[in-house]
């Protein structure tokens, strides 16, 4: 398909990068308002407990405590898709908030409140949750409920079936059994989960700043809990500083600071601690996998088999949605007749969790890709070869909804990284390379598929655009840019569709004053909302042409559009400019509406990244050293090879960093986190690669068909091609096989000494 | 050192915060520098410059480095009270003040598109401006040395690496 494109794919500066490089960006943390008073939490010290009762009478005479919040005030309320009642479900579940003139005065009065809590045996892991004698959570049991398809009849598994899986592995020569567990990863997005509430008594109006993935989600709930109308609370976030998927609840902590503004009649700030933000707002949870795959001697897979156990949490929020991202993602990985999985997730009194990067095929697909490993190993086949022959093509169906898949150029982009790297004369047989300085060297593939479309229940684009009276285009999408961009993108998108400059288009965006939209999740902005923008401009465009058509006395259909003029297509000298059309006596501002949502049973454009990478394993140390990455991907066409490269290139931190660097420490005597922190939670530091090592981005453009220009979003998948190509080089560098993570120095040192698989 | 309570002593602390002189009282009022209040909060809540970013508040992750004369400190780890008579430049104070020309390396940062939430970038910016002040002619090693206490966790590093070689190259040109 090939396009003449002028502002989608060039080079424009993204919207918001002088206000950032300068420091004039209002992040919610920045945000002041006339008045404001400053929140704090008493928080639960248990993990599970019955809260008897709350004395905060001691607050009563003080002056400069101006609210006070409690947990048992706020019974039945749902936050986070689970039912407030009298019990606390996790360490540090916040149980009331003040709001006072400063924080030091905040905390001076949480220390005057009196609980009595009732404390309950609690559930640590997923493992004890499912035992049978268990303590419960929630009075239906410890298993997260899952009404939607494709299910289990105990409405409470994510099941599938396709073909016959006891055919499948009659079929195969070869049958791989693999286990494989992950840890919990902190988000660490820089800017803390703040907020600041603003009630207006006079207006009856709500404004909410927060630091968020979702602000409609964020209006909707605290619509629902301070009974008002929609539009009667204005949730706005213009900038968002980070998220990774970890803001895509709205927390208790929001009711409760929208509550204390009402009841003081002030704006109310809250701004979590760096620990309160590791460990009370959301993390990646741990998860175990089970994977038994079958396949032929010429590396046809004939049986794919798939159980998963995540640990989700005390809240409902967004487990379903893992436990699908755990199964029914990973499976479309590899073209295969004979497929089954089942996954569960369980409730436990573990803070509250959410996505990261996507829902958990990042763990489960690394897992998968390790079975790969062992089976193309055994059958003695080429593991790139095996992608090449198994990863899906465009039309395939794919997972439970048999969607047709969108997405062509998976194998191109595998065969461009192997070329780069040199895989034909680098791959050897695992342990038997060794560098010059001693090291072990290893070479291995990964690969990664994540969605770029959500289901029309939770995904609908909608987008307004306006053409001001002197011609200027103005753009309202209620997304939230956390940094991905998608701002700028739909700038870019709207100025290719209505033929008019980058500079001539502006847009409101991470405001509730645009139309309602989806989250920012998924991958799926791009699709949605650059869908939605295109409509929207296709309207307006029709709406002006229908003004120009007298002023240029020729019909409709015979009009075009470019350089800011309309013209009549067979006699080009006939034109006019928008501003003329729109600024004529009696003049009317055109506005254009969009809206775009898909079924996943019809197109399933998916987001594929293809990871290769270098290693040198240091047997003596331990030290895992990654010599060269290499990201690419088939993200459709390109609006921005900046933006783009920029996601990929995050696999250093969130990707790499989970497998061989980040892991938590957790009492579990109490649940008690003990490393939400920066300086004890490691992350990746600028010293931990180089510019050489991050090789430029591999990127193939194989248009999308359903795509706005052709467009396809890839965010969310950008760390996941990491965790099977790290896992399955040092396997090859030292054949050595670590089933769960991160593989840590000690034990990369430990499993050399005893010479065994991990 | 022998002067034992001199900050309590002391009615004032003066700050030259990107040029401008600025005496604030010291005191318990809520308007007033305390003694507890750190430098970062003082730039952020008093003179409201809130370029300088407080992620963690704790001194781990180098979202809140200014410059005090010309050495990067972390402000949130800083009181206020310890820096009368310095000077201070903010991510605010980078930009030419008349013409409002971007800094080089803040002109790179963005022609790199080396920003994406944008919470650790004026940090990173003024890490960068610290290193370049003393060594123009910095390696990659050398930059990512400078930027190493400042996390980050969108961009993986690459593009600030690049941005700042660049900017190390107009600097030196401008310079030359």
């Amino acid at each position: 398909m090939a396009q003449d494109l002028k502002v989608v794919g060039a080079s424009v500066p993204r919207l918001d990068a002088v206000a950032k490089v300068t420091g004039d960006a209002r992040f919610t943390v920045d945000v002041k308002v006339p008045g404001m008073l400053h929140a704090r939490f008493l928080r639960s010290p248990h993990p599970f407990a019955v809260v008897k009762s709350i004395s905060t009478r001691k607050l009563e005479s003080l002056s400069w405590v101006k609210a006070v919040i409690t947990h048992l005030e706020m019974k039945g309320t749902v936050v986070r898709g689970s039912p407030i009642d009298d019990k606390v479900r996790y360490l540090g579940e916040p149980v009331v908030g003040v709001a006072a003139e400063t924080e030091e005065r905040a905390l001076e009065a949480l220390s005057l409140i009196e609980v009595e809590y009732e404390k309950l045996p609690f559930v640590r892991n997923a493992e004890e949750a499912l035992r049978p004698d268990a303590p419960r959570l929630w009075p239906d049991g410890n298993l997260c409920e899952w009404p939607g398809k494709p299910g289990g009849p105990d409405k409470k598994t994510v099941q599938w079936t396709k073909g016959d899986l006891a055919q499948g592995f009659a079929e195969a020569d070869v049958i791989i059994e693999s286990e494989f567990a992950t840890h919990t990863q902190f988000h660490v997005a820089l800017e803390p989960h703040a907020c600041v509430a603003a009630w207006d008594p006079a207006e009856g109006q709500m404004t909410f700043w927060v630091s968020t993935q979702h602000i409609y989600w964020d209006q909707q709930s605290l619509a629902k809990f301070l009974k008002l109308p929609l539009e009667k609370v204005k949730v706005i976030c213009s900038y968002c500083g980070g998220a990774f998927g970890g803001k895509l609840s709205t927390l208790k902590e929001y009711h409760m600071v929208a509550a204390l503004s009402v009841r003081a009649r002030r704006p109310v700030k809250f701004v979590p601690t760096r620990e309160e933000e590791s460990v009370t707002t959301a993390l990646r949870p741990p998860a175990s996998f089970y994977y038994r795959i079958g396949g032929k001697k010429d590396g046809t897979l004939t049986a794919i088999d798939l159980y998963c156990v995540r640990d989700g949490g005390p809240l409902t929020a967004n487990q379903p949605k893992f436990t699908l991202g755990c199964t029914d993602y990973v499976v479309s990985y590899f073209t295969c007749d004979h497929v089954h999985y089942e996954g569960k997730s369980a409730y436990t009194n573990q803070s509250p969790t959410a996505a990261f990067r996507g829902f958990g095929y990042f763990e489960a697909g690394t897992g998968l890709e390790q079975a790969v490993d062992m089976f193309v190993e055994k059958i003695g086949m080429d593991p790139v070869d095996f992608y090449l022959k198994n990863v899906p093509r465009r039309g395939a169906l794919l997972g439970a909804d048999q969607g047709v898949c969108t997405t062509g150029g998976i194998r191109e982009v595998i065969r461009a990284c192997a070329d780069r790297i040199g895989w034909k004369e680098k791959w050897h047989k695992p342990g038997e390379n060794n560098l010059p300085d001693g090291r072990k060297h290893g070479i291995a593939i990964g690969f990664a598929m994540g969605r770029a479309t959500m289901p029309p229940i939770q995904f609908a684009g909608n987008t307004v655009v306006k053409i001001n009276t002197d011609g200027k285009v103005h753009v309202f999408a209620g997304v939230s840019d956390m940094g991905q961009g998608q701002a700028t993108g739909l700038v870019q998108i709207a100025a290719e569709a209505l033929g008019v400059r980058f500079e001539d288009v502006t847009i409101t965006w991470g405001d509730t004053v645009a139309p309602n939209t989806a989250y920012q999740g998924a991958s799926a902005t791009t699709m949605m909302s650059g869908n939605a923008t295109l409509l929207a401009c296709e309207d307006a465009k029709q709406k002006l042409f229908k003004n120009a058509a007298p002023m240029l006395n020729a019909p409709v259909e015979s009009l075009k559009i470019e350089n800011g003029e309309i013209y009549v297509a067979d006699d080009p000298k006939r034109r006019i400019t928008i501003e003329a059309v729109v600024s004529r006596p009696g003049k009317k501002v055109i506005i254009g509406e969009g809206n775009w949502s898909m079924p996943l049973a019809q197109n399933q454009p998916r987001a594929p990244v293809v990871c290769f990478v270098e290693v040198a394993v240091d047997t003596e140390t331990g030290k895992i050293e990654v010599l060269r990455l290499i990201q690419g991907t088939d993200c459709g066409k390109i609006i921005s090879r900046e933006r783009l490269e920029g996601q990929l290139q995050g696999v250093l931190s969130g990707g790499l960093g989970f497998m061989l660097l980040e892991d938590w420490a957790i009492d579990t005597e109490r649940m008690r986190i003990l490393n939400g922190n920066m300086l004890d939670y490691k992350i990746f530091t600028s010293l931990d690669s180089t510019n050489e090592a991050m090789e430029p981005c591999v990127i193939v453009e194989d248009d999308d068909p359903i795509g706005p220009f052709g467009a396809r979003g890839i965010g969310e998948a950008c760390l996941a091609g990491a965790g099977p190509a790290i896992l399955n080089a040092v396997y090859n560098a030292i054949g050595v096989r670590f089933h769960n993570t991160p593989i840590s120095v000690d034990k990369v040192l430990a499993a050399l000494k005893s010479g065994g698989s991990r | 050192m022998m002067k034992k309570h001199a900050s309590r002593q002391k009615r004032h602390v003066t700050l030259f915060v990107n040029g401008e002189r600025h005496q604030l009282k010291v005191g318990d009022r809520s308007d007033e520098v305390q003694v507890t209040h750190t430098l970062a909060h003082t730039l952020r809540e008093t003179l409201d410059l809130t370029g300088t970013k407080t992620p963690c508040n704790n001194g781990e992750c180098g979202g809140c480095t200014v410059l005090m004369d010309g050495v990067p400190i972390l402000s949130c780890t800083t009181l206020t009270v310890e820096c009368d008579g310095k000077h201070i430049t903010t991510i605010e104070g980078l930009r030419d003040q008349k013409s409002g020309r971007l800094h080089p390396i803040q002109q790179a940062f963005v022609d790199h598109d080396a920003v994406q939430c944008g919470m650790c970038t004026p940090g990173m910016i003024m890490s960068l401006k610290a290193l370049f002040d003393r060594r123009p002619d910095a390696t990659e090693g050398q930059v990512r040395e400078a930027i190493s206490g400042n996390l980050c966790r969108c961009t993986g590093y690459v593009k600030y690496v690049e941005a700042a070689l660049d900017a190390a190259r107009v600097l030196r040109e401008v310079g030359a």
